[in-house]
């Protein structure tokens, strides 16, 4: 048994060293995070791939001297965490940049009164489709919607070319798309509303149900089960395709609908733009035209098979020209977004 | 000089827990601050509820009762045999089963994929030709009740710890299932039903692991208003059942045991007693039970998280090295504001329950939810936390605090009154008093409380990437992000390294708690 001094004392002991701890890390955390330092930095959100920006702004603050600070959305969240933090800050921003991976938010974004107009002078050999005519947000790089189906599982003479296939019978239970609420899968339900028309966009969504499509958290997870033969085919983005060909996985990518009657397939460029009210609006004009650069575009081109949009970026060879877009605009895509995420919320996942 | 800190202790409280989600519903539901509005809100919020909403709220509510049930069944079962059974290495098996809760429910949901889902290693080589199905509510449940019973153990056990062995002593004049039924079963009723209103908060408002299994709960329908629709409104009205079941369950505890006490013990009455004298044929069953337990909970678990790894350690923890450290300061940091903000709330308001079971409402608040509020908040305050790590600390803090408050809850009630109340007529300083009498006699509890915090912060990731500055990435994060990259590789070796951290901090914990 021990006396009470002895565990007076273990006691004392024991919460003096807490209170030494505390005060440590208090001190700690001060000099790390507490001090603002007098220099150049830019803040910048980000909801691009960590590991494709990332190097991206690394080089960006290495050619600069300005420090870059960026905040990076999870995968699950995919611009949504970044799009209702801009929204709340928006009294008070944080933010100077913010380089989304698709426009549909951008949009909403100007909507929401969060921008602030920017025309870089490197965007001006982009076309006036991919932005803001009032220089909110300036789109560069894009990925587009295509279908990546297993070689193992389908023949050539049976690949698919239509997103209409996923409706087909024949691969009843063996599709998956990503998740039509979330990401690049909600703007493209809205881009098949805007484009096809409210009831049209309808009927091939309830017909996707009945054939069983297996509906997956993000296109990343689209691209393995295809790869591991779970589903045959799959609704992606290149990006996430050009992994698993690079990989030399049994697939094969292919833009659908590009035929003469075809619907198209959709692009989504990245977007950037600068935040109204943004604390360092020297330093996010440079990080906005770096970003516009060619460079920039044929980096993600290389890294990501990311479609270049500017007229004075090379087009690397595994990329394909030409690609027959759906009829809509992004300002219409993103006037449906909210029908088509309503139904997709009702029919999907209730 | 008690006063002073006592209204100290209410200014904390108040900025850190109430007036952010207080602010952030009175912002989203009356924007303009016009009483005149209230009908147009009511007709809102009514409008938001259809029958699809209603069903899944409804469904959720199941989900988050049956996981409190088996949960709670399993807890309350394991916590008397290892408190009252003659089985030999009770201590080791107690803390063995209480590892399941230091890993996080997504990690174990991930595992368990490994194992059943569509690409599990089960599922291709075992049950070929079987239709095996995880995608679906049962599942959900099953999975959650895997994470959450050694909670609702721990909870029970130090209900248990309480009761006054000679209470028992006299019972066993009686057979033990008297003793059980009559006595323990009575004595532990608060500790029972706290441990399932904490499961039961812990299930309704987690959605990760429902997101998985793709299977739709209220969470997600919260998660979707913001994520899908960025209507920041209607994710506040959807909070509003989970909030008002939270305080009516909390009410409902409070006004169920509003006059009974059922702390029992003096210093002279805890001690170990073995009532349940086991047979050779029983004690194989209750190993069986145990073994069962922690073969689905723990081993097949961390055993399928060794075979996806792929080794891959090394490469793994290097390409996260900051990000462990960011997850260890923010932890350690949320850990020690958390308990020492819970130990001081349950001393100044121990004799007003109502107020600590009110604290407890921001647990049924999603993730999310939780974050816009604080954005919301310290954004418009000119003081500089938004935007630093310390945001994510008092995040922590709002989640965690109950838990840590609910610890002590457990332990205060072992110091006599009289203790204080002799140092308060020989005129000691009410620090003094804290500081010479109550910290060390709570010394249990200041531990339990920096481990079980530790691991709950260090595990929480929906709160986490709401409102992390940039810069500024946690390891739970990495994993998160991992996961939806699909490199499964690195997401089991760094969840192993995490739950190598937090089984550190665990036996750092059991050894100096060991008396």
């Amino acid at each position: 048994m021990k006396n009470k001094k002895t565990i007076y004392l273990e006691s004392k002991k024991l919460f003096l060293g807490i209170a030494l701890a505390v005060a440590i890390f208090l001190i700690i955390s001060v000099f790390l995070f507490g001090t603002p330092k007098e220099e150049k930095k830019v803040i910048v959100y980000v909801s691009h791939d960590q590991d494709i920006s990332e190097p991206i702004l690394k080089e960006f603050e290495k050619s600069s001297g300005i420090k870059v600070e960026a905040l990076y959305d999870t995968e699950a969240t995919k611009t949504v965490g970044l799009v209702n933090r801009l929204i709340v800050e928006k009294s008070n921003p944080r933010a100077d940049v913010f380089w989304n991976n698709e426009v549909i938010r951008s949009i909403l974004l100007k909507n929401e009164n969060v921008l602030q107009p920017y025309c870089s002078p490197n965007a001006n050999d982009i076309p006036s489709i991919y932005k803001d005519k009032d220089c909110y947000w300036t789109g560069f790089a894009a990925r587009a919607r295509v279908i990546l189906y297993n070689t193992e599982k389908i023949s050539e003479k049976d690949s698919p070319n239509s997103l209409y296939d996923f409706t087909n019978p024949k691969w009843k239970g063996k599709a998956c798309i990503s998740n039509p609420l979330l990401g690049t899968g909600s703007a493209l339900t809205a881009a098949l509303f805007a484009s096809l028309g409210d009831e049209n966009a309808k009927e091939f969504y309830l017909k996707m149900k009945d054939n069983g499509v297996s509906i997956l958290e993000s296109p990343s997870m689209v691209r393995d089960q295809v790869v591991s033969g779970e589903c045959w085919l799959g609704s992606l983005d290149t990006d996430d395709a050009h992994d698993a060909l690079v990989a030399k996985k049994p697939v094969i990518m292919v833009f659908p609908d590009q035929d003469k009657e075809g619907m198209g397939t959709v692009l989504f460029p990245n977007s950037v733009m600068m935040i109204k009210g943004a604390p360092h609006p020297e330093e996010a004009k440079k990080l906005i035209d770096f970003i516009l650069t060619s460079k920039v575009e044929e980096q993600l081109a290389e890294s990501a098979m990311q479609i270049p949009l500017k007229a004075n970026s090379s087009v690397p060879e595994n990329i394909q020209k030409n690609i027959k877009q759906m009829d809509a605009t992004y300002e219409q895509i993103y006037e449906k977004l909210n029908v088509s995420s309503e139904f997709i919320q009702e029919v999907f996942l209730r | 000089m008690y006063n002073n800190f006592k209204y100290f202790i209410y200014f904390l409280l108040l900025i850190f827990i109430f007036f952010p989600i207080f602010y952030l519903f009175v912002y989203a539901l009356f924007p303009n601050f016009q009483p005149a509005n209230i009908y147009s809100l009511l007709n809102y919020i009514a409008l938001s509820f259809d029958s699809g909403t209603v069903k899944i709220f409804f469904e959720t509510i199941l989900i988050g009762l049956f996981t409190s049930i088996i949960a709670g069944g399993i807890g309350l079962i394991l916590a008397i045999l290892l408190e009252y059974a003659n089985l030999s290495h009770r201590n080791f098996f107690k803390s063995l089963l209480f590892i399941p809760f230091l890993i996080p429910p997504y990690i174990l949901t991930f595992s368990w994929m490994g194992l059943l889902g569509k690409r599990g290693t089960f599922t291709e080589i075992i049950f070929q030709n079987i239709p095996i199905n995880i995608y679906n509510p049962f599942a959900v449940i099953v999975f959650l009740s895997l994470s959450y019973f050694p909670i609702a153990m721990f909870i029970i056990s130090l209900g248990l710890k309480n009761i006054d062995s000679n209470l028992i002593d006299s019972g066993r004049l009686s057979n033990r299932k008297r003793v059980v039924r009559k006595i323990v079963l009575q004595l532990i009723r608060p500790h029972l039903l706290i441990a399932c209103f904490f499961v039961f908060v812990l299930a309704i408002s987690e959605y990760t692991v429902a997101s998985f299994l793709r299977v739709n709960v209220y969470s997600s329908e919260i998660f979707a208003q913001l994520a899908a629709f960025f209507d920041i409104r209607r994710a506040i009205v959807f909070s509003l059942p989970l909030v008002g079941l939270a305080i009516l369950l909390t009410g409902s505890i409070h006004f169920y045991f509003r006059k009974k006490s059922f702390t029992t013990i003096s210093s002279s009455s805890r001690k170990k007693v073995n009532f349940i004298n086991l047979s050779k044929r029983q004690k194989a069953a209750v190993y069986s039970f145990i073994l069962f337990v922690l073969l689905f909970s723990l081993l097949l678990p961390i055993g399928m998280l060794f075979i996806e790894s792929e080794l891959n350690f090394f490469d793994a923890i290097n390409s996260a090295k900051i990000q462990i450290f960011n997850s260890l300061l923010a932890s350690m940091s949320g850990t020690i504001v958390a308990t020492f903000l819970g130990f001081f709330t349950y001393y100044i308001f121990k004799n007003s329950k109502s107020l600590i079971t009110l604290i407890s409402f921001p647990l049924a608040i999603s993730s999310p939810v939780i974050g816009i509020s604080l954005i919301n908040f310290y954004n418009s305050l000119p003081i500089p936390i938004y935007g630093t790590f310390w945001i994510i600390v008092i995040g922590y803090l709002v989640r965690f605090l109950p838990f840590s408050i609910f610890i002590f809850s457990s332990f205060f009630p072992q110091i006599s009154p009289s203790i204080e109340e002799s140092a308060k007529l020989s005129k000691s300083s009410f620090f003094k008093r804290i500081y010479k009498i109550i910290i060390p006699l709570t010394k249990g509890g200041f531990l339990s409380s920096f481990i079980i915090i530790f691991i709950l912060c260090f595990g929480e990731v929906g709160l986490t990437q709401m409102v992390t500055p940039p810069g500024f990435q946690t390891l739970s994060m990495r994993i998160e992000t991992l996961m939806h990259y699909a490199n499964y590789s690195y997401v089991a070796s760094l969840s192993l390294f995490f739950l190598a951290i937090i089984f550190f901090a665990y036996i750092l914990h059991s050894w100096v708690y060991r008396e």
